[in-house]
Parts: structure tokens; C-alpha cells; sequence
């Protein structure tokens, strides 16, 4: 070994010792997503699936929710539906689709999860091309399609990402839908690369569509506040969204990454309506002053800063965007982190930050996938990114580390994270296009232990989102936000799980409410889950 | 003849001061392009960059009123009243830039024909949401048919024909910027033409010089050595005269002296022949000298016999007179050598033993004679030649002979001293 090896290898941060084991068919997950391609490559084929890692029956066990394309109309191959897998607490998974009713048809793409009417159960909102659907939880393992009912019929789109947030801070939660093109088979666009075969098109061969913003009302139905809230717009191409707090005001504000388009970043008025600064804030474009084409999205303080910043992905050769927040707007510090040399042949899709190996510096972890298999230059199939994040401004790719299966090179869509075994960590759940979903446990060897809220509102929103939570230990603070959407066309479970290294006890959690409130605990003991009502002593609960 | 360096140092100060003065023309001219660049290219392109944002936020008004036009939206035409908030607010901002960059040097006229379309369109906007927030959708869309795209599309004509505009102006500043980058090319090559000239003049005054003072060099060494030989050639003559004189007239005083002293005691009474032996022993001893003299000045045993035999003569002599051993090398056949340059190998062998004798503290002496090449090398043990002492008449004695037998003398020295002497040819 020569110096100066010896030296990098001195400088070199430890590998994370995390393992992202493939538990897909151990636990009885057999999805493969339908796409419904018969040969006219229309659009939406190559966008889902999403998916999500949810409590539906409250059992406090992450169960799993696929979501599905179906044939087209009038090119009839097979049966496919959405999944639900209801978590059997030892490791697998039962199919509940039919007995929880969602055995219905429908091109499914996306979904938000979150309990709308504050009945202690969480809800689905699907997006997909045609109606969204929004499903009532009963509380008795089944879902009621109240689509209709809550005013959120008589609306067609080619809907992509959708997020639940409490824009308004009325303790309900109100609803934000991406769209992404004015597309329907009968609108369907030539477009080829050899002047011969059709291949997918991009999103610039359509014209853009609005996202829509609906109010809830609290009466079961909603608003549509997408004009009267300063949101509409028809020039964006949307596929994912985040809630993050710009101006530290209290006030949820909204980015959307637009595909070819411009990003947005709404921020909240305060009074309803939401004024656009992505442009002064830096996060419109990239840094060659061109419209990139976001996908996916996320929210998060990896600084430990206390303000949050910016992972957006995007197509191949634009690298992932990973803006900092910082008093004069967003600074894109990818080159520096190196995740922009890392990420530049890769397509990215669904994006989230995470303390994968619990060490309390939030990682990332992103999936890559091509949307034509017929590109030249490109692999279709992309192995995914986990950014490793060393706490001392650098990212590194940690991803062939982490495991065989995980590294393996796939056609990455939906991400979401949840903590399916309960051993503390979030365990990984992603889905590929045309291809099977994949089910990843988290097995954290270095020791280091982790803390868990998960919040109920009274005041505020039941399932407390839009709340931060923050701890603090003797190395310095971290926050969460409890969030909806982020990642793409996906959701996530909303406890805010914090990696605190070998710590057995933090001296405080903080938690600001949607409505204001401000609770503080101090003294927790660390390797449990706190569930945490507004304004009540929080009660710990073990991980098992 | 007069010194060059005031010349050659004139040639260098001109050099210089023509360099001085191309690197100064060379920086103003850098220094006119980058004034040229940043006034025009790069204004231009700033420029270029708003105009381009604002022809994109046209666009998107274009798109939006289309948007509006087709009413596929299920909004009523009061929704885009922010979208329409949102690229006036854009294209303020871009204006705002593009006036600060670019208004000095634009047409008044065009400057103000700009600021008024905007406001009339912006007034025409308004007009257009008052309409569609009072639910006035035909009228709206007849508004936005019959008043508001044609506004727009008359701004983004105006628009294209300034980023023209702003392309010409960038093709007349690339034309300067390549005129400037000829004028320097040509003036390179003048630079370069005129510094060649220079230095070829200042070469052949150098060379001109240094031949005229190198054949100045010959002549004066010519000069010096005919000089050389005539001393030499007098030294040997006198020499030879008063060896003769010595061995003619001395001697036969001396012996005749001799003769007349035994002659005057065979007649003198008793009491004086004591004396007068004693007398005749001293003009008999006096007589011998003369004669050892007269042979040493000029040894009639070099002209009878030849260099070997009067070297080994002399070295005898030397030995006996000095008390310094003298070891005697010579050929296996001795040199044959014409008598007047024998002289001169036998007087570099005399002054070569004298020094031996004289300067240092010598007990033994090498004499070594070597015929082809013709070589006498002369070394003995002592202290050697005191470096910074200054060199003796002697040896300049001896340079100046190995020059007058066309060969060279090399004094090596210490330890001991050796003296070659080596004569190409003999």
C-alpha cells in the first residue's frame, strides 16, 4: 500500500455497516405491476407504480399497498388490481385486496395515505389517469369509495403524485394533486427515435395540466381552492411533491417538481393563497439556467441545521439536485456532496432521505430506472443510489454495500419506508415498472439505536402532519417533519424515527404542532416508540 | 581600432526598448478587446439571456391564453388570473434586467416603444381578469382573441427582431474583435520582421568585430613572435660573441699570462716563487673558469656533436656545480635536431635545471628525451611553482622558444614541477 492509499483509506469514512436484505418472497410479496403496454406506448405506461407502507387496520404492523396499471381499453390482457398485503406480524404478508374492497379497476399510479377525517384510521387517495379515487377507511379492514360523496368526482386527469397536508392549519387535512399532461389514449401522440417504431414520448409533446388543491371541509368533502389559492397553472408537467417550511413561519409551503417545466415552490400566504418564489429561491431551474425533469422529491434537514433542504431526482445526465436551504433561498450542493458525479447516468424516480444506519445524520436513498427500453446509450434497468451521509458534507454511494439484491440493477419507480419487523429501523419498499415490487429489511448491525414519535392531534390534524419533531442530544439537534407525499407517486409510514447512534436517553423531544401547540419531553429513553397525543405526556411503547 | 560593446550595447538597448514597446502596443490591444468584449459580447449576451427569458415568458402567456381559448379546463377563466400574475411578475423581473443591461444603447425610440407595448399589455391583462372575474366568459375570450394575442404577438415579434438586433450587434463586435486580432497579427509579424533585422545587423556587426579583432590578435602575435625571435635570435649572437671573446681573447691573455708568470720564476730569485707559482695557479684556475664559462654560454659540444651529447655534457656540469642528482633518460638513438633549433631545446634544458636549482628545495632531478614526438620533460621533487607568484622571466624565456620550434610547453606543477616540452616534429 503505497502512502498515498494508505492515507485515502485513513480519510475514508467507515462504511455504514446497514444491510438491505431481500425479503420480497420470504414475506409473500408475488406483485408484478401491469403496465397494460400493448405495443402504442402511451405514456403513462412508463411512470408507475407507486407504492405505500401503511397501518390500514391499526394494528400497529406497517401493512403494504401496490399500486397497479390495468389493460387499456379494448386491448384486453390480463387481470390486475392494486394490492394490499396485510402485515401478518411474523414477517409476511396476506393478500387483503378483495376483502378490503379495493379489487376495483382502475390505472392506478400513485397514492397519498392519511386520515382525512380524523377517525383514528388512514385513508387512500389513488391517482392514476382517469378519476382519482378516494377511499374511506371503515375501521373494519375495507375501504368505502367516497370519491363522489366528497366532491372530488366529475374530475378526469393523468394524475401522478398526491400529498395530504393541513395547508389552511385548520386541524383538517386537505389534499394536493399533481398532474402531469393533458393525455388520453385518444390524444396520443407519434413519437419515435428511428423515424419508425413509436417509442414513449416526452412530457414536451403535451400540453400541461394544473395540480389541483382541494380544502377539506371537515364535513367529509371538499373544496377545489386550486384557482382561488393561486396554484393553478397550466404550463406545469407535475410528478412529485413536497411540504417543507421555507420561512420557518409556522406555515406549510409546497414544492412541486415539474417534468421539462420549471419546479415550483408555493409559499404560504397564510391566508389561503400561496405566492410562487421558485425562481428567486433558486430551486426553478438548474444551474445551467435549464428546466430539469424532476420525478421525484423530498423534504429534509440533512444538515442538522434545522432547516430543511432539497433531493430531487432527475433525468439521466441532469444528476440528482440536493438543495440546501440557507437564509437567501436554496443552494444546490450536489457537486460538492459528490451526489451529482454519483448520479449522473442515472434516472431517478423515488427519492427519500432516511438515518439508514441510525448513526443520526440523514442518508438518502433514491431508485433509477430508464423510461424506454428502447434508448440507446442507457441501461433500462438502473441499480438504485444509497447516499450514505458521512455528517461531514459528504455523500457517498453506498448502494453495492448494502446488499446483492438491492444493487441489482432494476426499472425503479415507487419508494416508500416503513418499519415492517418493528426492530426500530425503516425497512425499505420499492416497485419497478413492469416488474415485481421488492420488499428490503433493514438490519442494522453497529448497535446504534433509534427513537420513535409517532404523533395523534387533537387540535391539530389526527395524524399530526405538518408537525416537527425535534431532539435533542448532547452531539446537537435533529428534526422531522411528520410529512405526506415526497418520494413519488408513494407514502410512507408517518412516525418520524430518529437514528441516535449508541445514546440511551435524549435529553429532550420538542414537538411543534400544526396548531401551534408546542410540547416538550425531556428525558426519553431511546430504543422505543412514543406515541405522542397533543398537549399528553407521551407514552412509550416497545418496539416489539 | 574603437571598442564595439558601446555598439553592441546600443543594439541591445534598441532590441529592448522595440520589445517594450510591442508588449506595450500588445497589451493596449488586449486590453481594446477585452473593453470591446465586455461593452458589447458580453452585454449582448446578458442581454440576449433577458430577451430569451422574456420571449419564454411570452410564450407561456401565449400558452396560457391558449389555454384559456380552448377551454379543455374545467376552471372558470378567472383561475388563471395567477398563472397570469406569475409571468408578469417573471417578465417584470426579466424587463427590469434587460433595461439595465441594455437600454443605453438602444434606440430611445425602441426603448419606449417597448415600455409602452408592456404597459398596454399589462392594461389589456387587467381588463381581460376583470372580465373573467366578473363571469363574462364570451366577452373574455373575445378580449383575448381580438385585443390581447395580437399584443402579444406583436411584443414577441418586437422581441425577436431585438435579439436580431442584438445578434448583428454581437456580429459587428466579433467583426471589431477579428479586426483587432488582425491589426496584432500584422504587427506581430512586423515585430517579428523588424527583430530579426535587428539581430541580423547586430550579428554581422559582431561578427565584423570579432574578425577585425581577431586578426588584430594574429598580427600582434606575429608581430610578438618575430620580436621573440629577434631577441632570442640576439640574445644567442651575443652569447655566442662573448663565449668567443672569452675563449679567444680571455683565454689567450690567461694562457699567455701563464706562460709569461712560469717564464718569470724560472728568472725571479727564490724568495718570489712561491708567489709567483701561487699567481700562475690562480690565472691557470681563472683560465679554466673562463673557459667552463665561455663553453656554458655557448657549448661548442652542442655544435660539434650534436643535442644528445651536450644535454648529457650539461648534465654532468649541472651536477657537479648544483650537487643535485640527476636522473638522465634518453632516447635509444639520440635526436637528430639542425643546430639552431637544438639551441633552443638545450637552453629550455638549462633554464629548466637552473629553476630546478633556484626556486625550490630539489633533491633529485627526472631529464627525460623521448624522439617521436620530439619531447624533453624536465621534473624534480621540490615545493613546486608558488601558483600565486608572479610568473619569472625564465619561463616566458621558455615559452617563447617551444614557440619558435613550433611545439608547446606545459608546466605542471605540484607536486614537484615537470616542464614538457613537445615539438610535433623535429
Amino acid at each position: 500500500m503505497t502512502r498515498r492509499q494508505l492515507l485515502l483509506a485513513l480519510a475514508a469514512p467507515p462504511p455504514p455497516l446497514v444491510q438491505l436484505v431481500d425479503v420480497t418472497r420470504a414475506a409473500g410479496l408475488n406483485f408484478v405491476h401491469h403496465t397494460g403496454a400493448f405495443g402504442s406506448r402511451f405514456l403513462p405506461e412508463t411512470l408507475g407504480p407507486g407504492c405505500a407502507l401503511l397501518d390500514y387496520d391499526n394494528d400497529g404492523w406497517p401493512d403494504i399497498l401496490l399500486m397497479n396499471g390495468q389493460d387499456w381499453p379494448g386491448h384486453p390482457r390480463r387481470a390486475a388490481t392494486l394490492q394490499l398485503l396485510r402485515n401478518n406480524r411474523n414477517g409476511t404478508f396476506t393478500d387483503v385486496t378483495r376483502a378490503a374492497g379495493l379489487d376495483f379497476p382502475f390505472y392506478g399510479l400513485g397514492v397519498a395515505v392519511a386520515d382525512f377525517n380524523n377517525d383514528g384510521f388512514p385513508d387512500l387517495y389513488l391517482t392514476g389517469v382517469g378519476q382519482n379515487r378516494l377511499l374511506r377507511n371503515t375501521g373494519r379492514g375495507t375501504f368505502e369509495d367516497v370519491t363522489v360523496k366528497s366532491g372530488l368526482g366529475n374530475r378526469t386527469g393523468f394524475s401522478t403524485s398526491a400529498m395530504w397536508f393541513d395547508y389552511d392549519r385548520d386541524g383538517h387535512l386537505d389534499l394536493f394533486v399533481c398532474n402531469y399532461v393533458r393525455w388520453t389514449p385518444s390524444q396520443d401522440v407519434f413519437c419515435t427515435l428511428d423515424g419508425k417504431k413509436k417509442s414513449y414520448c416526452t412530457p414536451e409533446a403535451y400540453r400541461g395540466a394544473t395540480c389541483w388543491l382541494f380544502r377539506n371541509r371537515g364535513d367529509g368533502t371538499f373544496e377545489d381552492v386550486t384557482a382561488k389559492s393561486g396554484l393553478f397553472d397550466t404550463s406545469s408537467k407535475s410528478l412529485g411533491v413536497a411540504m417543507l417550511d421555507i420561512d420557518s413561519d409556522g406555515w406549510p409551503d409546497l414544492f412541486v417538481a415539474n417534468d421539462t417545466q420549471p419546479n415550483k415552490l408555493y409559499r404560504n400566504n397564510r391566508d389561503g393563497t400561496f405566492r410562487e418564489v421558485a425562481v428567486r429561491s433558486g430551486v426553478a431551474f438548474g444551474e445551467d439556467g435549464r428546466a430539469r425533469a424532476g420525478m421525484g422529491v423530498d423534504a429534509g434537514d440533512f444538515r442538522r441545521t434545522g432547516v430543511e433542504g432539497l433531493a430531487i431526482t432527475n433525468f439521466d445526465n441532469e444528476m440528482i439536485s440536493l438543495y440546501e436551504g440557507t437564509p437567501n433561498g436554496f443552494v444546490d450542493r450536489a457537486a460538492q456532496t459528490g451526489i451529482a458525479s454519483a448520479s449522473r447516468a442515472t434516472l431517478g424516480f423515488g427519492c427519500l432521505f432516511f438515518d439508514a444506519d441510525l448513526d443520526g445524520q440523514l442518508d438518502l436513498l433514491a431508485v433509477n430506472g430508464h423510461i424506454d427500453d428502447s434508448v440507446r446509450g442507457r441501461a433500462y434497468a438502473q441499480p438504485p443510489h444509497l447516499f450514505w451521509n458521512d455528517g461531514a458534507g459528504k455523500f457517498h454511494d453506498v448502494s453495492a454495500q448494502a446488499g446483492e439484491s438491492f444493487a441489482k440493477p432494476k426499472v425503479g419507480r415507487g419508494l416508500a419506508l416503513g418499519d415492517f419487523d418493528r426492530d426500530g429501523d425503516l425497512d425499505v419498499l420499492l416497485t419497478t415498472n413492469g416488474g415485481p415490487a421488492y420488499l428490503y429489511r433493514n438490519d442494522v448491525s453497529n448497535g446504534n439505536q433509534s427513537i420513535r414519535f409517532r404523533l395523534e392531534g387533537r387540535k391539530s390534524n389526527r395524524d399530526g402532519i405538518g408537525a416537527v419533531v425535534q431532539i435533542d442530544e448532547a452531539t446537537g439537534s435533529q428534526t422531522r417533519r411528520i410529512r405526506s407525499g415526497s418520494s413519488y407517486l408513494s407514502s410512507s409510514t408517518l412516525a418520524a424515527t430518529f437514528g441516535v447512534g449508541g445514546q440511551r436517553t435524549i435529553k429532550r423531544a420538542i414537538i411543534r404542532w400544526p396548531s401551534g401547540r408546542v410540547d416538550e419531553h425531556a428525558n426519553l429513553a431511546t430504543g422505543r416508540t412514543y406515541h405522542c397525543m397533543e398537549g399528553q405526556a407521551p407514552v412509550a411503547l416497545n418496539y416489539r | 581600432m574603437s571598442s564595439p560593446t558601446a555598439r553592441l550595447a546600443g543594439g541591445v538597448v534598441l532590441t529592448l526598448v522595440i520589445i517594450l514597446a510591442y508588449a506595450g502596443y500588445t497589451l493596449n490591444s488586449v486590453r481594446r478587446m477585452r473593453q470591446v468584449q465586455t461593452d458589447i459580447v458580453d452585454t449582448n449576451r446578458k442581454s440576449a439571456l433577458q430577451l430569451i427569458r422574456i420571449q419564454g415568458d411570452l410564450n407561456a402567456l401565449a400558452l396560457a391564453l391558449r389555454d384559456m381559448l380552448d377551454r379543455t379546463e374545467s376552471y372558470p377563466l378567472s383561475a388563471w388570473a395567477s398563472q397570469l400574475d406569475r409571468i408578469r411578475e417573471n417578465l417584470d423581473d426579466a424587463l427590469r434586467a434587460e433595461s439595465r443591461i441594455a437600454t443605453a444603447r438602444r434606440d430611445p425610440q425602441q426603448n419606449a416603444y417597448l415600455q409602452a407595448s408592456f404597459q398596454q399589455l399589462w392594461s389589456a391583462v387587467a381588463q381581460m381578469k376583470a372580465l373573467a372575474a366578473q363571469g363574462q366568459s364570451e366577452e373574455t375570450i373575445s378580449f383575448i382573441r381580438e385585443t390581447l394575442e395580437p399584443q402579444q404577438q406583436a411584443l414577441t415579434s418586437f422581441t425577436a427582431r431585438l435579439l436580431v438586433q442584438n445578434n448583428a450587434e454581437e456580429q459587428r463586435a466579433a467583426t471589431q474583435v477579428a479586426a483587432i486580432y488582425s491589426e496584432i497579427e500584422r504587427n506581430a509579424y512586423l515585430f517579428l520582421a523588424i527583430s530579426l533585422a535587428l539581430v541580423l545587423v547586430v550579428s554581422l556587426g559582431l561578427i565584423r568585430s570579432n574578425r577585425l579583432l581577431f586578426d588584430r590578435l594574429a598580427s600582434l602575435s606575429n608581430q610578438r613572435r618575430e620580436l621573440a625571435q629577434q631577441l632570442i635570435s640576439s640574445q644567442e649572437s651575443t652569447l655566442r660573441t662573448i663565449s668567443r671573446d672569452l675563449h679567444d681573447e680571455f683565454g689567450q691573455i690567461l694562457t699567455a699570462l701563464g706562460a709569461m708568470l712560469t717564464r718569470a720564476a724560472r728568472h725571479a730569485p727564490d724568495s718570489f716563487t712561491a708567489e709567483l707559482q701561487e699567481s700562475r695557479a690562480i690565472v691557470q684556475d681563472t683560465l679554466e673558469k673562463v673557459r667552463a664559462l665561455s663553453q656554458t654560454l655557448q657549448p661548442v659540444i652542442l655544435e660539434e656533436q650534436g643535442l644528445g651529447p651536450a644535454i648529457e655534457w650539461h648534465i654532468s656540469v649541472f651536477q657537479r656545480q648544483t650537487g643535485i642528482a640527476v636522473e638522465y633518460h634518453p632516447p635509444a638513438t639520440p635526436p637528430v635536431m639542425e643546430h639552431t633549433r637544438s639551441i633552443h631545446v638545450f637552453r629550455i634544458l638549462q633554464e629548466a635545471l637552473n629553476n630546478a636549482a633556484r626556486h625550490a628545495n630539489v633533491e633529485t632531478v627526472t631529464v627525460r628525451l623521448i624522439n617521436e614526438p620530439f619531447t624533453l620533460q624536465v621534473a624534480d621533487n621540490g615545493g613546486g611553482i608558488d601558483a600565486s607568484a608572479t610568473p619569472g622571466v625564465g619561463l616566458a624565456g621558455m615559452r617563447e622558444r617551444a614557440e619558435l620550434l613550433g611545439g608547446a610547453l606545459s608546466v605542471v606543477s605540484p607536486p614537484g614541477t615537470t616542464i614538457t616540452l613537445q615539438v610535433p616534429y623535429v
